[in-house]
């Protein structure tokens, strides 16, 4: 269940983009709730239901759409924005407000369905997939998001998670790293295996992934580049 | 001596063998107007020259010359029938006179060999093609299996010799390489040979030397023809890397040429809207018309802004481009992180990328001819990214795309430019398929 706000003060480009959304839920089965704001104001305040995904114009009273969203991101920096718009050159500076893209109008269906896909693996990557650790005596369930990245010491693996809590059993990472998601998890050694999502600085042998330094071996680069570029490219 | 001996039978079907090879790589020629009659008139030529040509001794140094000038009398044969330059033409005759050799040798090895396997039960004393004595002796002692087993070999190592070697080679292909390399290839070619295979037939009785000697000959036209399309090869890889910088400074050109009519029509427009706006002050002017004006003003304000001048210049021009063409290109773009490529890189690795994705857009219905291109980055590490729906069949080579387009020589490069590009910065090319979706992903890392 995908949640999702729409910010949009024409009534008729609303209606629009629900319609859309309910042709694109039907071929992807998935299912949205949407809720509808003609003000950026309201939807800023708006406490009920955490939203997903925002599709924001960008010309709006009384605030428009890029400062809405600079708001928002003080606040909430995983909900993904797209923005809705015909001024193209205002959302050039999308990367600004962390954007993930947006949609020219007129909306056309075809264009809106590329993003949506952008925007639901992006989501569904956020949310992770149900890990129970350790795999044949399951104890504690985590969201592979929780995890920072896995490492092998002497026979046993240690699994970092974002609480700072860091989980011990004896297990093959090989077989671990084929129950995680392969487009965020990547072997960036051979004895480590990081999550993209919370890679945030490379520096030539090493990598810093949540709190943790890694180590970055020479001839696991060139293919831990590549699945970062694609990575970066989908979403983030 | 009797009328028609063995070598003068088989000076002829020699010369039907030379052709048919040569033919094999000569059907990557670009063929001459009327070719079917010139390729009627040039066949009968050189076969009424081998039927007449004369056979004054018997002996290894003739024989050797007359070969080698039937051989070369089809170089200028070909070059009446195909559109190329003597190297080219020279490159195919050569090639084919290597497979026919080797063909030849083979089969004679071939059944030389099973002739010693009593086993087999098959004997069959070998005819000599090079012999004074008659004609009927080409037939005796012949059973049927030996032309079976000529026909065989012959076959496969002419099919092998297409299918491993012209196969590699592609239509309207320039052949030429360093000139010295080539002569000297050549020379040995025709050395080892005709001459020493003409010597042993002549003066070498012995069993094993007869063995040895074709199994070097063999040895050597393998390695002779890997040679060649070696060369070929690096020749190739060569001619792309010129034909790559020559487009790269054009590219330069291109961009300097746009950035200036960019400035002048940012100038333009801005003059242009501070009339606009003074006009529309005087009240008693129709509205409709500056309407207008203003719209045609706006199509000009698809001057994109992005903090990065060669960005801009790019971006605006592929985004004029494609307005034009009913392409909707989209950009979400932190100009700031590419300020370590140098202006041109930058204007030849965003031009690049983004005509690959209008290439693939253009024959798409016009609901799917979208482009994005995001550039965005945290921390020194910098992505690019460029995605376009597309459709039909990709072909791959080491995780880049290959042009399907028939047209080699030019096309395929931009793939190129961008990898050699991205590489010049440390940065690392991918490419990612989501659905009908093709994404093209750069990222840099200036941290390290």
């Amino acid at each position: 269940m995908i949640n999702i706000a729409i910010v949009e003060d024409e009534q008729n480009q609303i209606s629009l983009m629900k319609s859309y959304l309910e042709k694109y839920g039907k071929e992807k089965k998935i299912s949205f709730t949407i809720e509808s704001f003609s003000n950026a104001i309201p939807f800023l305040n708006s406490k009920k239901v955490p939203f997903d995904l925002v599709l924001m114009d960008i010309l709006l009273p009384d605030m428009n759409g890029m400062e809405a969203s600079k708001k928002l991101r003080e606040f909430n920096k995983t909900i993904v924005i797209i923005f809705v718009t015909n001024l193209a050159n205002y959302a050039v500076k999308g990367y600004e407000v962390d954007a993930l893209d947006f949609i020219v109008k007129p909306i056309e269906y075809d264009f809106f369905a590329m993003k949506m896909d952008k925007a639901v693996r992006t989501i569904l990557e956020r949310i992770g997939k149900r890990i129970m650790l350790p795999p044949k005596k399951p104890q504690i369930v985590v969201s592979s998001s929780d995890i920072v990245c896995v490492e092998v010491k002497d026979h046993d693996l240690l699994f970092h998670l974002t609480s700072g809590q860091i989980f011990r059993f004896r297990d093959s990472l090989s077989e671990i790293e084929k129950t995680l998601p392969e487009n965020s998890f990547v072997r960036c050694a051979n004895s480590f295996l990081v999550n993209l999502q919370h890679v945030t600085r490379i520096n030539g042998d090493s990598l810093v992934v949540g709190k943790e330094t890694v180590p970055l071996s020479r001839n696991k680069k060139k293919y831990f580049y590549s699945k970062l570029a694609n990575y970066l490219g989908d979403e983030k | 001596m009797p009328a028609f001996t063995a070598l003068s039978v088989y000076k002829l079907i020699s010369m039907g063998e030379l052709i048919l090879a040569e033919a094999l790589f000569a059907k990557k020629l670009v063929r001459r107007k009327h070719f079917i009659w010139r390729l009627l008139l040039v066949l009968s030529l050189l076969f009424l020259l081998s039927l007449f040509f004369p056979i004054f001794y018997y002996e290894a140094w003739y024989v050797s010359i007359m070969f080698i000038a039937l051989f070369f009398a089809t170089i200028p044969a070909m070059k009446f029938c195909f559109e190329e330059n003597w190297w080219n033409i020279t490159f195919c005759a050569f090639a084919g006179y290597t497979v026919k050799q080797l063909a030849y040798v083979l089969s004679y090895t071939i059944i030389d060999g099973l002739s010693q396997i009593t086993a087999l039960g098959f004997s069959s004393t070998l005819v000599n093609p090079y012999s004074s004595s008659s004609t009927s002796s080409l037939f005796e002692g012949q059973n049927i299996l030996t032309f079976v087993i000529f026909f065989n070999v012959y076959f496969l190592v002419y099919w092998l010799a297409y299918f491993v070697l012209v196969t590699r080679m592609e239509k309207g292909e320039d052949m030429r390489f360093g000139g010295a390399i080539y002569l000297f290839l050549s020379a040995m070619i025709v050395l080892i040979d005709v001459v020493f295979n003409m010597v042993a037939v002549y003066n070498m009785t012995d069993a094993t030397a007869i063995l040895i000697e074709r199994l070097y000959n063999i040895l050597t036209c393998l390695l002779a023809l890997y040679i060649q399309f070696s060369l070929l090869h690096d020749r190739k890889s060569k001619n792309k890397m010129d034909i790559l910088e020559e487009l790269l400074r054009n590219n330069g050109k291109q961009y300097a040429m746009t950035k200036s009519n960019i400035d002048i029509i940012n100038m333009k427009c801005h003059d242009l809207k501070k009339q606009i706006t003074m006009l529309g002050e005087m009240k008693t002017i129709d509205k409709n018309a500056f309407q207008e004006v203003g719209n045609a003003v706006s199509f000009y304000e698809s001057v994109v802004k992005t903090g990065n001048e060669a960005l801009d210049t790019i971006l605006t021009e592929k985004s004029l481009f494609c307005e034009k063409n009913g392409i909707k290109l989209t950009c979400v773009v932190d100009g700031k992180r590419l300020a370590f490529i140098t202006p041109c890189d930058t204007y030849s690795l965003l031009g690049n990328a983004i005509e690959n994705a209008i290439e693939a857009v253009e024959n798409l219905p016009k609901n799917k001819r979208i482009i994005t291109v995001i550039v965005k980055g945290f921390n020194g590490i910098t992505s690019v990214h460029v995605e376009n729906f597309f459709s039909g069949p990709l072909k791959m080579e080491n995780g880049i795309p290959v042009t399907t387009k028939k047209d080699t020589n030019y096309h395929g490069f931009g793939m190129l430019s961008i990898k050699t590009i991205a590489e010049k910065y440390d940065g690392n090319v991918s490419i990612a398929i989501t659905g009908d979706v093709f994404n093209l992903n750069i990222i840099f890392n200036k941290a390290s």
